[in-house]
């Protein structure tokens, strides 16, 4: 799990935004390499679709590059893009006519989608246990499809960036006590909806 | 105060002291019926779930990625650029517009004041009678007058004598026959 930048990456991060502001698209053009595969997935968590994914991660990263004058130095840049694309992502969310909770778009390609060490088939697993794990997976899904738009952002953002409160508050744009409440409600809806699975877990 | 909500978050994600940590745990059993332990254990497990299943999601075609938002940054600078000028342009022709619409206005004000407001004013009958009264106002006045004043307390009557007043000469206003209603056509 990724927790942010060190320190020393941030600085190179804020040289980079120093550039960009310039009209360097060169050195934007390293920090969207940087950046990319992580705001996709974030997205992707959001929005379950790898091409409303890949358009609104698009969007984000030129939202922010027309913004970058607004860029003020006070947080890290990728908070400061984070909290650009989850509006983005919320913002479509909250246009698009949704279609009935739990159900998903067909066409996600989840060939393209990497696992992790934790539920990668690896060589050797059983078909069994490969069905287990993407039923897992598919009720995963469904369950984090039932949360608000504004509680899957606070839960991915913690739990898939491994962000702290006040990032995840800056981030969003609310208070550190409306973080921990939505993750609490966000918590404790996905308790509920998974608690069969929690022994296979 | 936290509410439960924040304290739950925080307890969860291990940032509750000692003391706050039994407080909240005491609380989840006592009010909430609930097992700390297994709720925690619980809750472990589904963020690790979690995170297990959301992480390391593959971005598709990432150097076209890159490739496209260029050529977009690319795309808006051109039409940016040339947005200025017209910008500039639009906002002086607005400037220009208002100009023409105030001196328009401006002249139809004139010409409506010449043509209609004007020509009323001199011929008001009024005009001579006024300057008759603004000619004996603006004289010396000649006093002339001695008053006597009689107050009768008895009968409850007061008598002012005035004599010694001068009268309204006769060609007073005579100039306008309209305001004689007496005089001779």
């Amino acid at each position: 799990m990724q927790s942010g930048p060190p320190s020393g990456a941030e600085s190179d991060d804020l040289d980079l935004v120093r550039r960009s502001q310039g009209g360097d698209t060169r050195a934007f053009d390293e920090l969207v390499t940087k950046y990319r595969t992580r705001i996709y997935a974030m997205v992707y968590q959001m929005v379950r679709n790898e091409q409303d994914a890949w358009d609104l991660a698009q969007d984000g990263f030129f939202k922010a590059w027309k913004s970058l004058d607004k860029f003020r130095f006070q947080s890290s840049f990728y908070t400061w893009l984070y909290r650009i694309v989850t509006n983005v992502s919320i913002d479509w969310l909250r246009k698009r006519t949704l279609r009935p909770e739990g159900e998903f778009d067909d066409t996600i390609a989840r060939t393209d989608i990497e696992p992790t060490a934790d539920v990668t088939p690896k060589a050797g697993v059983s078909p069994q246990r490969q069905m287990e794990r993407a039923e897992l997976r598919d009720r995963l899904d469904a369950a984090i499809a039932k949360l608000s738009p504004e509680h899957r952002a606070v839960v991915l953002l913690k739990e898939v960036e491994g962000m702290q409160y006040h990032e995840i508050a800056d981030a969003v744009g609310c208070s550190i006590g409306t973080v921990m409440s939505r993750l609490f409600y966000a918590r404790k809806k996905l308790q509920t909806l998974l608690k069969d699975l929690h022994e296979n877990v | 105060m936290k509410t439960f909500e924040e304290r739950h978050a925080a307890w969860l994600d291990g940032h509750l002291d000692e003391t706050e940590r039994a407080i909240f745990e005491r609380e989840l059993a006592g009010q909430l019926q609930l097992d700390p332990v297994a709720e925690h254990a619980e809750l472990d497990r589904l963020k690790l779930a979690l995170r297990g299943h959301l992480a390391q999601t593959r971005m598709p075609n990432p150097d076209f990625f890159n490739h496209r938002l260029l050529e977009r940054i690319e795309a808006d600078r051109h039409v940016t650029a040339p947005r200025a000028p017209a910008a500039a342009g639009w906002f002086h022709s607005i400037i220009v517009k208002l100009t023409l619409a105030g001196a328009t206005a401006l002249l139809l004000g004139v010409a409506t004041y010449r043509g209609l407001i004007s020509p009323q004013l001199e011929e008001r009958p009024e005009t001579a009678y006024l300057t008759q009264v603004l000619e004996a106002k603006s004289s010396t006045p000649e006093v002339t007058a001695s008053s006597f004043n009689a107050n009768a307390k008895e009968e409850q009557a007061a008598v002012l004598w005035l004599d010694g007043m001068s009268h309204v000469p006769e060609s007073y206003a005579a100039a306008d026959e309209n305001l004689d209603p007496d005089a001779a056509p």
